[in-house]
């Protein structure tokens, strides 16, 4: 049997602990970029589904993404550790042999809380939060754990075949990112958006301490993902915060000489940027790739925000184009940066004499990217036969928080 | 035992989801021509 380590125990655990901080720094971030009509709601979105994925992993979820493959087929796991069934303090060896499977499935569920809440950048200020709950709950069952299956799965197709996601590059950040272009293309624009009109944020303090809580929480997400206490976390963690600094600097740069001013937000959304794209590479490259990473992400991320102006698609908080365009960016750059000099249980990259590896990232994002984005237009379609998606008008224009919450963020009092 | 327990009320917040009002009472009593309660910040 598997002995238990203490040390990595431990880091497993408050790496869990890490990763739920997030939610809610997420909160904090979203909830600072929109109206402060629309700020409670915004922030609810993630409390809310904290607690909705909580009880769905536990009853369900982490079956169907982690449990026993169903029928060999690699696409999703069957249902026997249904309500955690077989999944004890003992470890399992497939997953992280030093650790309880507990711990393990309480780490993977705060992935899979970040993931569906991440969406819910894109169809701020005019969902109704009905619809937002069902669709929610139906996104995490059946594109969140067939794709975490797919690629982290014991027996996942995508596992099999070698593609390489440290810490969820593809399945947190590509499946949120592609799913929310599509949630914002099927809502349509918000109306009390104008055509070019920048919706300037409410609250920008706010969005640096949700940035920051993101950060923090990073470290946990990425070296967390090492499931030991050992050199390979501590690989990560360094890339971790070495990819979010140079994408910070470089989006701030970029910005400073398209707009003439550095901006607060911009370095806010360059930091996330390099989070992300640092998140499939974080336990295979080398701190200098981290760097490069950063620079090219901000990049590309940037360019993805002017696109998505042409594009006319109202993704309220640029979801797309930072989580799906920069979860792209980091699996690919895993592809050419990969070494087994830091990680010698996996593959090495194009750039480490391994061009076939590069290959395999491009298959795994082009399968995420279709996959989330097919599952979210037909989620959509089910939600809106029950529910309306969208608030209506005269809610919209009185704000999310008062028409849905019947609360407001700030007292004039 | 425990386990459909658990489904059970799980689910019944799901259903329960489904039915409660998707509008906040004291806006149902007046729909039409709801001023906008909060100065936007835009």
């Amino acid at each position: 049997m598997d002995k238990i380590s203490a040390g990595d125990t431990a880091w497993v655990l408050a790496s869990a602990a890490l990763v739920m901080i997030m939610t809610p720094g997420l909160g904090f971030f979203y909830g600072g970029l929109v109206r402060r009509k629309n700020v409670l709601s915004t922030v609810m979105h993630s409390f809310f589904i904290l607690c909705l994925i909580s009880v769905q992993w536990v009853l369900w979820g982490y079956s169907l993404a982690f449990g026993p493959d169903w029928k060999g087929l690699g696409i999703i796991g069957d249902l026997s550790w249904i309500g955690l069934n077989g999944v004890g303090l003992k470890p399992n060896a497939d997953y992280a042999a030093t650790v309880p499977h507990q711990a393990y499935m309480v780490f993977q569920l705060m992935f899979a809380v970040i993931t569906p809440a991440l969406i819910s950048g894109a169809f701020a200020e005019r969902k109704r939060f009905k619809a937002f709950v069902l669709f929610s709950l139906l996104w995490a069952t059946f594109v969140y754990d067939p794709l975490a299956h797919w690629v982290w799965g014991h027996g996942g197709w995508l596992n099999k075949m070698g593609a390489l996601d440290f810490a969820g590059g593809t399945v947190v950040h590509i499946s949120s990112g592609v799913s929310a272009l599509v949630a914002a293309w099927v809502l349509g624009k918000r109306i009390t958006h104008k055509p070019g009109e920048d919706v300037e944020p409410h609250d920008i303090p706010m969005v640096v301490l949700g940035c920051a809580l993101l950060w923090f929480g990073w470290f946990g997400f990425n070296a967390g993902s090492a499931l030991a206490a050992n050199g390979l976390a501590v690989s990560a963690f360094v890339n971790t915060n070495t990819a979010a600094a140079m994408a910070a600097l470089t989006w701030l740069t970029i910005s400073w000489a398209h707009k003439g001013v550095p901006s607060v937000v911009g370095a806010t959304a360059g930091a996330v940027a390099g989070l992300v794209a640092i998140t499939p590479a974080a336990g295979y490259v080398t701190p200098a790739a981290s760097i490069l990473i950063g620079l090219m992400v901000s990049v590309v991320c940037y360019g993805a925000v002017m696109l998505r102006d042409k594009m006319k698609v109202d993704d309220a908080l640029d979801v797309w184009a930072v989580h799906g365009v920069g979860g792209t960016v980091g699996a690919l750059a895993t592809g050419l940066f990969a070494t087994v000099a830091i990680n010698a249980g996996a593959s090495n990259g194009l750039f480490y004499g391994n061009p076939k590896q590069l290959w395999i990232q491009t298959i795994a994002v082009f399968s995420a990217w279709v996959f989330s984005g097919v599952m979210t237009f037909l989620i959509l379609k089910f939600v809106n036969i029950f529910v309306p998606l969208r608030v209506s008008e005269n809610e919209e224009a009185m704000g999310l928080d008062l028409s849905q919450h019947s609360e407001v963020a700030y007292s004039p009092s | 035992m425990e386990l459909i327990a658990s489904m059970i009320a799980f689910f019944a917040l799901v259903a329960a989801w489904f039915v409660l009002p998707s509008t906040p009472p004291v806006l149902q009593a007046r729909p039409q021509s709801v001023p906008e309660a909060l100065p936007s910040a835009a």
